[in-house]
């Protein structure tokens, strides 16, 4: 009763009990999180400074680590053919995307269901699509080269032809992944008030020019973000091609992904594979940086 | 202008809108089809005759068809016990994300306590950390694990909880996404809601329990369907983690099943049906939720 105000408010009891309470609130998450997701990571920054067969403890060998990774051929094969891979899949993705969006933005019949049919490979798994598209691509009698051989085209290898083995695997993964971003693109495209397009049509603008001078500009923000996004995909890509390829034929499919695994679980050297993690890891953080910044931008209209 | 030429000018216009309609529509039936053809056709596979599997001209629909790939498939592979692998895993995983994730969400949304903001942000985090970096780490985290599966209090010895249910459901039994989704649902509800409670004498955790999580059930949906979608569909780390074929969970049955039963297409297209239509029944029973999901915060791989 002799108490200041002040002191009588930070006494009250239900703030102290609620305080002490939020921390066991959080705990069982927080405590998760920090064994499995940032030990890890700083395990791997370790290991990717030492030689690790998990048989015997790690032996620091330092900034060699690193080093060994530019004498490897098969790592540089790794991040070319990630490069690759991304160039085919992150513009055929999203281009296809963009078309279906805008197309499923006009009032037309069936929207909803050819809305959900796009998006339906996005919930297959990986594995099944994988197994999926083999079977389509199988050279003696998948249903691609019998087409080809109706059209009087020449029936390819595929996934067994150095040329085209990472080109198969890309469009798989494009006829996979298309759905989501359509989706991102169809709700920005909603995202733009109509009011806008009512004042441009009354200065007299015609379909044309809504398109390129008015649609395309609202949608940068959505499609930086869709950009960042598939970009962070295509640089993890590892299923697919540990399935339908193994990295072959002659290493012309490998990714870095891929290669993080073959090191680290088929040779053990866990080293290796950290080394490799590491920088994908730091890669694929700046990317996600770059994408909160997108997706807050994406949200203006 | 006459009112003639006004009416054919309407008409003129009318016919070219709807023409225009009519090519789009016919452009997404285009899409449609090709989109929708694996689909169709890994189901055909997997009923046709193995005397009609690889002839040419292909036989579109399988007449007779035959169930027998579907016995070979349960008969050469333990096929229910993957399903109930792979329920047991997503099922594991699908609640543990539920419960800490909206016990967390709730308390950083609703409560106040010291360093609240780093740690949420400390949670969220976690988001932009790649599987790559964490899972060589974590592979020796679950083998030394102390006291589990023949180790000692160092984690010595034993096999740790490689090759079991813990191995794979720990890691990924908090996700920073859940905690981000279920505090931003939180952040909505009215606070008038849980002062009455308190007045009428609850605990933190009864408010929580009894009057947040109840109406949260439209963002549950949303985090559950993302987690158990996630966790079915999961294949690298049970790659990387289990190795006896009791453990397998389904897209590591069906991978393995498809290396050894090689050119047997119609049993592996059975297979691949069987792990696809679970999922698939789930997505279109809970379509609005996964497109509200991906639409509010950008797709979790």
């Amino acid at each position: 009763m002799l108490l200041s105000r002040k002191k009588q408010r930070k006494m009250l009891p239900f703030r102290e009990q609620q305080r002490k309470i939020a921390y066991f609130f959080i705990l069982p998450a927080l405590i998760s999180l920090c064994i499995f997701f940032y030990l890890p990571v700083v395990a791997t920054f370790y290991l990717s400074f030492t030689r690790y067969n998990i048989l015997q403890p790690p032996k620091w060998i330092g900034i060699k680590g690193y080093t060994r990774l530019l004498g490897n051929p098969v790592f540089w094969k790794s991040l070319q053919n990630t490069a690759i891979y991304s160039l085919g899949y992150i513009p055929g993705k999203m281009a296809l995307a963009l078309l279906l969006a805008l197309i499923l933005n006009q009032k037309i019949k069936g929207v909803v269901v050819f809305r959900t049919l796009f998006y339906t490979p996005e919930i297959t798994s990986i594995v099944a699509a994988s197994l999926v598209w083999m079977w389509l691509y199988n050279v003696d009698s998948g249903i691609i080269n019998f087409a080809l051989i109706k059209l009087r085209l020449p029936p390819q290898k595929w996934l067994y032809s150095i040329k085209l083995a990472l080109p198969s695997i890309t469009a798989m993964c494009i006829w996979k992944d298309l759905g989501g971003s359509m989706i991102i693109f169809l709700a920005g495209l909603q995202r733009i008030p109509d009011q806008i397009y009512e004042a441009a049509r009354i200065d007299g603008a015609n379909k044309w020019n809504l398109f390129w001078g008015m649609t395309l500009p609202l949608l940068k923000p959505t499609s930086l973000f869709v950009l960042v996004w598939s970009l962070i995909l295509s640089s993890q890509v590892f299923t697919a091609i540990y399935i339908m390829t193994s990295g072959g034929p002659a290493n012309s499919t490998t990714t870095i992904v891929h290669q993080i695994y073959v090191n680290a679980f088929q040779y053990l050297k866990m080293g290796v594979g950290a080394s490799m993690a590491v920088i994908l890891f730091f890669l694929i953080f700046t990317l996600s940086l770059l994408n909160l910044k997108f997706f807050k931008g994406a949200e203006y209209y | 202008m006459t009112r003639e030429e006004d009416k054919t000018k309407r008409t003129n216009k009318n016919i070219f809108v709807l023409s225009v309609k009519l090519s789009l529509w016919l452009l997404l039936l285009f899409f449609g089809v090709l989109v929708a053809w694996p689909f169709f056709w890994t189901v055909t596979t997997g009923i046709k005759l193995n005397s009609m599997m690889y002839v040419y001209p292909p036989q579109l629909i399988p007449y007779p068809a035959t169930f027998d790939h579907y016995l070979y498939v349960f008969r050469k592979a333990p096929f229910a016990l993957y399903f109930c692998n792979t329920g047991i895993y997503a099922g594991s995983r699908l609640i543990l994300n539920l419960f800490l994730c909206s016990l967390a969400g709730y308390a950083f949304a609703r409560m106040e306590f010291q360093g609240k903001n780093v740690l949420f942000i400390f949670a969220v985090a976690t988001m932009m950390i790649p599987y790559q970096v964490r899972y060589i780490p974590l592979y020796v985290i679950m083998k030394r694990w102390p006291l589990a599966g023949g180790n000692d209090i160092l984690g010595r010895g034993g096999m740790g909880f490689l090759d079991s249910f813990p191995g794979l459901i720990l890691p990924e039994m908090a996700a920073g996404f859940g905690i981000f989704l279920m505090r931003q649902f939180f952040l909505t509800l009215p606070r008038e809601l849980e002062d009455a409670a308190r007045i009428d004498g609850c605990s933190e955790f009864g408010i929580y329990w009894r009057i947040a999580l109840p109406l949260s059930k439209a963002a549950l949906a949303v985090l559950g369907l993302f987690t158990f979608q996630g966790a079915w569909n999961d294949f690298v780390w049970p790659l990387i983690v289990t190795n006896s074929q009791k453990m397998y969970i389904l897209q590591l049955g069906l991978q393995r099943f498809q290396d050894l039963q090689y050119y047997e297409w119609g049993p592996v297209m059975a297979a691949t049906s069987t792990a696809v239509i679970p999922l698939l029944l789930v997505f279109l029973f809970g379509q609005k939720f996964f497109i509200r999901g991906i639409a509010l915060g950008g797709v979790k791989g």
